[in-house]
């Protein structure tokens, strides 16, 4: 049996826990669309070094993934893998729309191009899109990593929901924090650094992808990613099914077409400006290898679909005939659902 | 400006793991700063909300349990648990081959139709996080983690000529 | 998986008595704290069911004298390791322990107004969310340090790690913990 506490002591930890003593900063409340803005630029304007903690919160548990990263603005960026255990030592070096995932261990370098990162008018449109379907509201002063930031709270004008806070520090506007909020309001997923150092004494020398000792591979091609959809859809070469039903907001805003092991498969990307969908379609009866994973069962219209979990992102898949879709996405699953009958 | 203790020290001096000597200093120290009081006074209501919350939760031990503990000790059956924790819960988790196994109970078969080979859901899910990255704050860019050599190896994709000109949407496009 | 099958050997007198004195006297605990680390009734019927086979297949190994409570629950803790380390796939979160502590550097927030009509079911909810978020070894220490009321010595032979390991893991397990439960708090209001 526990001893009353004095009321007192339950106040203080109260205030601690809503953070109500920090002094709530003059602007809070106030409309964080310009902070926003600054804050998608700010990584291409500052250069820094510091330990980034990504974690990713299941149903059961959370993954976690840390690194240490050196970015030279604007587009340099070198990430060294410190945990989990199976990729310690490994390194990402970004640079542009190339990355190399370098491992030590196999002694083989990754190439991968992503073309829809340097893609500004499709940011551009998407930054719009994130404007029209959520109110930014600034939130109270935070500190993270010992820098002082400026919290500001996505809120989806449909639902009220709070889907994300990203806390962008007061000086740089670099995002320092992002906690994207799962339906139920719990943590979904976060990134945040640990700590951080601006600095201009970053060496390009950093960013030279090892030559010698190494097999070099090409590694999955995501893609070409276009935004004029009806000659993506074209071009897939089979009759397209879509959706009827998509969550408030939401829009096709991207697709491509590629053989994935001979197999021709339409990518449709949906998204309301913050979160996405993604849509996967083939009409060869190419299922969707789950093996790995832990495979759950639902009901998709009248026929039965399986769906797994990784981390905060959910995976359904389904077949309609010779039609197989996989959907794709870190909304709630009933969402997802919905969706899927739709289609 | 004054040096305040950090909230290790005070935790551990809240969970009396501290030496008699900075036990002494940290008692000192917060008798006289008020920052330091609140931030221990704090600590000490999360122990306390931490115990009320377990005591408002406490339950008692279900009657199956301990009949199913006798049951088992008397059968001499060694291992209900493997059964249980892996195979009769599948949410929990599964080795790959108990996935396998379940998924043929339920009817469902990863070998596609038509000869056609499958698509390791690792691919979608990579391919789904890369086309994210014009989206603002997307979970990429700063989390993009090294691809799963495995499946890059295995996953052999030919991006089919799609060029076509990115054509910026406007707001009302439609599905 | 599977231990191997044992010729079935009725309980003697004695450990029969033993096993049911054990699960009178800590039965419930045990449960209780099989339901804190997994926050679900029927993991923690697993795990007690088991841990109590185990007690009762090893009760000749016990020492009369040391805490029974504290191996029945390195045993539970043990299970419930094994149980998350066959999740197969990906890292289950482990903070890194060499991470300095971060000194405040007097920017205390200051006092506020009480808040009188504290209700308690109001953070209930919140914590209990925030808990579940926690890695499985962050709960682990928070409920042996704070519910439980360990010492970190004996949370360290209960976890098998050091007190080093205990220490910063409970730090870093309370300093997260009130950050969640402070977003959750923020969320609601």
């Amino acid at each position: 049996m526990q001893i009353r506490k004095p009321a007192a002591l339950f106040a203080a930890a109260l205030s601690m826990l809503l953070g109500l003593p920090a002094g709530v900063g003059a602007q809070s409340g106030g409309d964080g669309t310009a902070l926003l803005r600054e804050a998608v630029l700010a990584y291409t304007k500052y250069s820094y070094v510091g330990q980034v903690q990504n974690t990713d919160f299941g149903k059961s548990r959370a993954d976690a993934v840390l690194f240490r990263i050196e970015h030279r603005a604007p587009d340099m960026t070198r990430r060294w893998y410190l945990a989990p255990e199976s990729l310690y030592g490994d390194s990402i070096i970004s640079r542009g729309d190339a990355s190399y995932d370098i491992d030590p261990h196999t002694k083989r370098i990754i190439v991968m191009h992503d073309d829809a990162i340097d893609d500004q008018i499709a940011m551009d449109d998407n930054f719009g899109l994130l404007l029209h379907n959520y109110r930014a509201v600034i939130g109270p002063d935070d500190n993270v990593a010992g820098r002082r930031a400026i919290d500001v709270l996505l809120i989806n004008k449909y639902t009220g929901e709070t889907v994300m806070r990203i806390a962008i520090d007061a000086q740089t506007k670099l995002v320092l924090q992002k906690d994207r909020y799962s339906p139920s309001g719990s943590i979904a997923h976060q990134m945040r650094f640990e700590q951080i150092r601006f600095t201009n004494a970053i060496p390009t020398a950093l960013f030279t992808v090892p030559t010698t000792g190494y097999t070099r591979k090409e590694g999955p091609s995501h893609g070409n990613p276009s935004n004029d959809l009806q000659a993506v859809v074209r071009t897939a070469g089979f009759q397209a099914i879509g959706p009827k039903y998509l969550p408030d907001g939401f829009l096709p805003v991207a697709g491509d077409v590629a053989d994935i092991k001979g197999v021709r498969t339409l990518h449709i990307l949906y998204s309301d400006g913050l979160r996405t969908i993604s849509l996967f379609e083939n009409a060869r009866g190419a299922a969707v290898d789950l093996s790995k994973y832990t495979v759950h069962t639902t009901k998709v219209k009248s026929g039965t679909a399986q769906y797994v979990e990784d981390g905060s992102t959910t995976l359904l898949t389904w077949s309609s005939g010779s039609h197989h879709f996989a959907l794709v996405g870190e909304i709630s699953r009933a969402e997802l659902v919905r969706i899927a009958s739709s289609v | 400006m004054m040096q305040h203790l950090t909230n290790d020290i005070l935790l551990d001096y809240v969970h009396g793991e501290l030496s008699p000597a900075d036990d002494a200093s940290v008692y000192a120290h917060i008798e006289h700063c008020q920052p330091c009081r609140m931030e221990y006074e704090a600590e000490v209501a999360v122990g306390e909300m931490l115990r009320a919350h377990a005591a408002q939760e406490e339950r008692e031990l279900p009657s199956a349990v301990k009949a199913q503990i006798w049951e088992r000790v008397r059968a001499g059956q060694p291992s209900v648990w493997s059964r249980t924790m892996t195979w009769l819960r599948p949410s929990i988790a599964l080795p790959a081959a108990a996935v396998l196994a379940l998924a043929a109970y339920f009817g469902t078969t990863y070998i596609s139709p038509q000869g056609a080979p499958s698509i390791e859901a690792s691919y979608y899910l990579q391919d789904h996080a890369a086309m994210n990255s014009t989206v603002p704050f997307s979970d990429r860019g700063s989390s993009v983690n090294p691809v799963d050599l495995e499946t890059a190896a295995a996953v052999d994709t030919q991006q089919t000529a799609v060029n076509v000109q990115p054509a910026s949407y406007t707001a009302d496009a439609n599905p | 998986m599977g231990v191997p099958r044992k010729p079935v050997e009725p309980p003697t007198p004695e450990q029969a008595a033993f096993l049911e004195s054990a699960i009178e006297q800590y039965g419930k605990a045990t449960y209780n704290f099989a339901y804190r680390l997994t926050h679900n009734e029927a993991d923690a019927r697993d795990l007690t069911q088991e841990a109590f086979i185990r007690v009762y297949r090893a009760w000749r190994s016990f020492q009369p004298g040391t805490s029974f409570l504290s191996w029945i629950y390195r045993i539970v803790t043990n299970l419930h390791r094994d149980e998350l380390r066959r999740k197969k796939g990906r890292y289950q979160e482990e903070i890194p322990e060499d991470n300095a502590p971060q000194a405040f550097g007097g920017e205390r927030p200051l006092a506020v107004s009480p808040i009188e009509d504290y209700v308690e079911g109001q953070l209930s909810e919140p914590l209990a969310r925030s808990l579940e978020q926690l890695s499985p070894d962050q709960r682990q220490v928070i409920v042996l340090a704070d519910i439980e009321e360990y010492s970190y010595q004996e949370i360290a032979e209960i976890m098998g790690c050091s007190i080093g390991t205990v220490r910063s893991r409970l730090h870093r397990a309370r300093a997260l913990l009130r950050r969640l439960v402070q977003r959750q708090q923020q969320k609601q209001s």
